[in-house]
């Protein structure tokens, strides 16, 4: 009877085994539409059983010993690279985009037709020496402002970007914190689920899985796996994650320059995060060179048509003539030498040259004055102290000073007036006297407020002259001229300016698609691995749902058999 | 994007939905290009659409934009050049009626009445022509040149003054610099008179303070500015100055002496009066050169082919006569004789010009300016001396001397030694005769007969009245008068005679002089027969007026020459106009072709190519299809569905 109970025992085990098998595999078509769920196999294994009286062995049955995750943990490691990469790349190009759509070129309502329409305007000034001629300075004016304006605007707008991307860089932080945290939590359950058995704590670790997917994607992390089950995290070779315990990360503001940045740093240590690659990695990136090196090219950009077209207009004459004025830029120390513009805090250095000051009384009779700005190694090296005795010892009827701003200032006697012209020195400029343009950079740039309020003072002429647009003509054609190095004009640099904006984002954007193909590529593979196919399924679903019968029917046959020999008995 | 499918791959449920959503994902942005494409017309909406083509297109909208204002530019010009000529038409309208009052009043029949009556058609003439030189285009006086805001021409001081400018209006019609759209009424009309300008060169002294860009340096080419190599022969040896920053000729000496001290060189630079003065230790010899191709040594005039001993000097820099170069600095540094002032004629009265107080040239001009008497004194183009023109037609301008030297000296006497006799009378010259031309009668009775055969200038004339009159022993001297601007005839014979010149051979010598006029005691001071006035249109109508007024018939004929040729003048006015009309038209024709170019290049860069969007359009439309279908049908599919 020995042998009875052993074959009902073999049936009992297969009807057992079947089940559980139908359940994992009930299981795998439950979950086929979970993302990141790890497909199980049950394990079946023959187990050894009773000697037959013939001296064999045929077995004991079947037994489910455990359950297969499939799954590649090198895949794994290579998809949360990729997954980061991409990320990065999507955050640049997001800033890109941003900034193009800021800059809004290509359009006619873009900075380089604003340049254009500026310096041909001067040309409008030039063609009207009649009394139609003050509308056409108006409009040169307000051109003018427009660019200011305009400049005002991008840097604004590329200065909010800067702050937005800051915003995302701190909630970016606290999510990938919060996940940390959740890496820590999961390792703990593991360990516990797992120290009870194999393979018992498979849906924690698909979830911690998850989980780390999702903290690759704002950074790139490297895990290692313990003997126990925990993963410890690290971010630049330092530890992030170690066994239950995250270090935790903030987001850290601080002033670098003029400017607030947010940095990453563990919350343990307050020591800098190196984060190499994910959004976090990005959204710095695009925040330092894209947004804030564009905030510099603007800047540039408007220092130099501050620069150039204060040179040309502060030695000319306009219709209104000049009475008093006050420099536009102060110096830091009026005993400073002219020719340093770093000891002076003018946007220009002065060079060695001079320039003419022509006082004329109310009946238009003239007196040259040649006032000479010298530098060190060829003359005095000049402060602007000695340039105001200088001006008061070789000019008459004219009053030079210095204002309690430290600026210069100009004031001619009673009914008399005066102009500038012939500088060679760049003093004029420097000091910003009758200048078209007061500021420094995109921020400041303005229309002088005096020439803003009467157009009559635009320098359009060199001579006095109603007719002479001579001066008007040299702005206009600064729209061509070649400058410094780079032989590009300020539309030209603009234009490049814009195009290595353009190439940039192309590049992030390309780099952005091809990030994502290699994740894609990669999620794809670890599908195909862990993934689950409710087809395949369906097949084990008929194979073991036919074992499971035929145990069934096995069972009843031993029954029978059973019956058979109980019936030999009666 | 796609995924890529790896060879003996599974393939899970979820990697179908995946599949489709991605490519979907593709599918519409591809869908939405075109549909950007379609919509805009536009194959480059933002520069990362193409870097390279942006820039294109950003730099062709910049030349487009250009290129329009260009465009303006030319109109403008075109407008002008319109209103030139038509007001051209005008003018040579009066002159052709002046012209044939001139032909029909010079010899019979006409009468002295018929020519007062038209003396009054001329003098309404001049009132047209008035008109006309005051002509405006929009508000702008077409012939005023740079002061094209005021009327240019008045009647005042009983002539025509002009007080426009003699800079052309001009714009950019090309966008290679300013071409000139405007003639000044010196160009049509002839307004401004030609240059009182003397013998004598300003040669102004040098001093530290001297730009070197208001040096015509030792060779006349300016001075380029660059480093230069000192060779200290048997000291320091070779040592480099760069000049290229000097300004003034104090900072080229400057930087020499800064370069001399740190090279340990003994060599000293100093300015001279009329140059650079290079000092080196006698033990020693000094070479100054040009390193590659540089000039500045050369005009400098310090440049040396070998070492020689020192001083080095410079020849005279030859500085430009400026505004502020003082008036001590004048004559080399002796300065002008500035006690006596000048005296200066014109619409016919004279005044004392007082130059004591001048500090500076511009002290002088604005002085000479400021008379009152429509002259206008300015630095000639050289810079080497003063000019003084006069604005006022129909009037003669003299410049001469108060007493002293100061006209002669400053170069602006009308009538000095250098004058020629055939520029005299208005460029008539002097008739001579063969044999003696004139005869001075001195108050004791005795006759000086002079020949001025051979004569050339006032210098051979004085000459010869000299030499006749010891010739003939008689006390007599000629010379240029210190008051005025006459010859002078002193006489000191001490007769109870009138000293008076007297013709002889028939020769207008005598007239041409001026030497006809009656002596005050023992000194006959000539005429001024060196004037200078407006040659132009108004000068010649108000000749012509007043010789019909004083049925004056050569004047008449005179003035109908002068008419015939200054008809030739506006005719040359007309061709300029002209000209410049059809210059500006082709350039507008150029431009126009420009733009086209310009646009057809820019469409190229910017914008979509609606065949191929369309069709892109399409393909995109066609793979969305096909995914879609594919994908529902495989997502359908499931053996579960056979299970039962």
């Amino acid at each position: 009877m020995g042998l009875i109970t052993g074959a009902l025992q073999i049936g009992k085990n297969a009807i057992l085994s079947y089940q559980s098998a139908l359940q994992v595999v009930g299981n795998n078509i439950a979950n086929a539409g979970v993302d990141g769920y790890t497909r199980q196999s049950p394990i079946l294994t023959s187990m050894p059983g009773v000697t037959l009286p013939e001296g064999l062995m045929p077995g004991g049955g079947v037994a489910l010993t455990s359950l297969q995750r499939h799954l590649d943990e090198a895949l794994l490691t290579r998809l949360r690279a990729s997954v980061g990469d991409e990320q990065k790349n999507l955050a640049e190009q997001q800033a890109l985009s941003q900034v193009e759509s800021l800059y809004n070129e290509l359009s006619d309502e873009d900075l380089s037709s604003l340049l254009s329409n500026f310096f041909n305007s001067f040309d409008g000034v030039q063609n009207s020496p009649g009394p139609e001629g003050m509308s056409t300075r108006e409009i040169a004016i307000h051109a003018g402002q427009s660019v200011a304006t305009r400049l005002h605007e991008m840097r604004s707008g590329l200065l909010n970007l800067h702050e937005q991307l800051n915003q995302q860089i701190i909630d970016v932080t606290r999510q990938a914190n919060d996940l940390a945290k959740q890496v820590a939590g999961l390792n703990l359950e593991i360990v516990r689920a797992e120290s009870t058995g194999q393979g018992a704590a498979a849906s924690l670790r698909d979830q911690r899985d998850g989980v780390l997917k999702q903290l690759a994607q704002f950074m790139d992390i490297q895990t290692s796996e313990t003997p126990e089950g925990a993963v410890n995290v690290y971010v630049g070779s330092e530890p992030l994650v170690q066994y239950t315990r995250s270090r935790g990360l903030t987001a850290e503001q601080e002033l670098v320059g003029d400017r607030t940045v947010v940095s990453v740093r563990f919350a343990d240590s307050n020591g800098p995060v190196k984060i190499g690659s994910g959004q976090i990695a990005g959204l710095v990136s695009s925040r330092d060179e894209s947004v804030y090196g564009q905030v510099q090219e603007i800047d540039k950009l408007a220092a130099t048509l501050i620069e150039q077209v204060n040179r040309i207009h502060s030695q000319g004459q306009g219709l209104t003539t000049l009475t008093a004025i006050t420099g536009a830029y102060d110096v830091l120390d009026t005993t400073a030498a002219l020719s340093s513009a770093g000891s002076t805090g003018l946007p220009l250095a002065v060079s060695n040259g001079s320039f003419k000051l022509t006082v004329k009384d109310s009946n238009g009779v003239a007196q040259e004055y040649v006032i000479a700005a010298s530098e060190a190694g060829l003359g005095t090296d000049m402060s602007l102290q000695d340039l105001v005795g200088q001006i008061n010892s070789t000019a008459a009827n004219v009053t030079a000073s210095i204002t309690s701003d430290n600026r210069l200032r100009l004031q001619a006697a009673g009914g008399y007036s005066f102009t500038f012209g012939e500088d060679t020195s760049g003093a004029m400029a420097a000091l910003g006297m009758n200048a078209f343009f007061t500021g420094t950079d995109a921020k400041n740039i303005a229309v002088e407020s005096g020439l803003a309020g009467d157009s009559g003072r635009l320098a359009a002429a060199k001579t006095g002259r109603a007719g002479d647009g001579s001066n008007a003509a040299a702005l206009a054609s600064l729209g061509d001229k070649k400058m410094g190095q780079s032989g590009a004009s300020i539309p030209q640099l603009w234009a490049a300016a814009v195009s290595s904006l353009g190439a940039a984002s192309s590049a992030a954007r390309h780099n952005s698609e091809a990030t994502h193909s290699v994740s894609q590529s990669l999620q794809a593979q670890r599908e195909s691995i862990s993934g689950v196919n409710t087809d395949e399924e369906a097949v084990n679903l008929l194979r073991y749902q036919r074992s499971f019968q035929a145990a069934a029917r096995y069972i009843s046959i031993v029954d029978q058999l059973v019956d058979e020999m109980l019936g030999m008995v009666r | 994007m796609s995924i890529q499918a790896i060879r003996g791959m599974r393939v899970s449920s979820s990697m179908q939905s995946q599949m489709l959503l991605e490519q979907m994902r593709t599918n519409m942005l591809q869908l939405f290009g075109s549909q950007q494409q379609l919509s805009t017309g536009k194959r480059l909406l933002v520069p990362s659409d193409d870097p390279a083509g942006a820039a294109r297109a950003l730099n062709l909208n910049s030349i487009l934009e250009r290129q329009g204002q260009l465009q303006r530019n030319a109109d403008v010009a075109d407008r002008f050049a319109a209103a030139t000529e038509s007001a051209l038409v005008d003018v040579r309208d009066v002159l052709n009626q002046a012209s044939a009052i001139a032909s029909q009043n010079a010899g019979v029949p006409a009468d002295a009445q018929q020519r007062a009556a038209s003396a009054g058609v001329v003098k309404g003439l001049i009132e047209q022509l008035l008109t006309v030189a005051n002509r405006q285009q929009n508000g702008i006086y077409l012939f005023a040149g740079q002061t094209c805001d005021k009327p240019p021409f008045e009647e005042a001081l009983g002539g025509v003054l002009y007080k426009g400018d003699t800079s052309n209006l001009s714009v950019n019609v090309d966008g290679t610099g300013l071409q000139m759209i405007s003639l000044t009424g010196e160009q049509v009309f002839g307004a401004i008179s030609a240059e009182v300008r003397g013998w004598n060169p300003l040669t102004p002294r040098l001093d530290q303070t001297v730009r070197l860009a208001d040096l015509r340096g030792a060779g006349g080419e300016g001075v380029r500015l660059g480093p230069i190599d000192i060779q200290e022969v048997g000291g320091v040896g070779s040592f480099r100055v760069d000049l290229s920053r000097a300004n003034t000729l104090g900072d080229v000496v400057n930087a020499i002496n800064a370069a001399a001290g740190n090279a340990g060189a003994s060599v000293n630079a100093s300015v001279t009066t009329g140059g650079l003065q290079l000092a080196v230790n006698p033990a020693f010899t000094l070479q100054v050169t040009d390193p590659g191709q540089g000039t500045a040594a050369l005009d400098l005039g310090i440049r040396q082919a070998v070492p020689a001993a020192g001083p080095l000097v410079s020849p005279y820099l030859k500085p430009k006569v400026t505004l502020t170069t003082p008036v001590a600095y004048l004559q080399s540094g002796s300065g002008v004789d500035q006690s006596s002032g000048l005296l200066i004629s014109n619409a016919g009265k004279t005044v004392q010009v007082d130059l004591s107080g001048a500090q500076t040239v511009q002290d002088i001009l604005n002085a000479i300016n400021g008379t009152g008497l429509g002259v206008m004194a300015q630095i000639n183009e050289d810079g080497t001396g003063i000019d003084v023109r006069s604005r006022l037609s129909g009037s003669q301008l003299s410049i001469g001397e108060a007493g002293g030297l100061t006209a002669t000296w400053l170069g602006i006497r009308s009538l000095h030694e250098g004058t020629t006799l055939a520029s005299l009378n208005e460029g008539r010259g002097v008739g001579t005769a063969a044999g003696a031309d004139f005869r001075i009668v001195a108050k004791s009775g005795a006759n000086v007969d002079v020949d001025l055969d051979g004569a050339r200038t006032m210098a051979d004339v004085i000459v010869k009245i000299n030499a006749a009159a010891s010739g003939a022993g008689v006390s007599l001297t000629a010379s240029l008068a210190t008051t005025g601007n006459g010859l002078r005839l002193s006489d000191g014979t001490g007769g109870a005679g009138a000293l008076h010149v007297e013709r002889l051979s028939g020769s207008a010598a005598m007239d041409g002089l001026g030497l006809e006029v009656a002596a005050t005691g023992s000194e006959l001071i000539s005429r001024h027969v060196s004037i200078v006035r407006p040659s132009g249109t108004f000068t010649v109508l108000e000749d012509l007026w007043s010789a019909l007024s004083s049925n004056d018939t050569a004047g008449i004929t005179a003035a109908g020459e002068k008419l015939s040729g200054l008809l030739q003048g506006i005719g040359t006015a007309q061709g300029q106009a002209g000209t410049l009309g059809q210059q500006v038209a082709a350039q507008k024709a150029h431009l126009g072709d420009a733009v086209l170019a310009s646009k057809s290049l820019l469409s190229e860069v910017q914008d979509a190519d609606y065949t191929e969007a369309i069709t892109r359009f399409t393909q995109a439309q066609t793979i969305l299809q096909a995914n879609m279908m594919t994908g529902s049908r495989l997502m359908q599919l499931s053996l579960l569905d056979f299970l039962r």
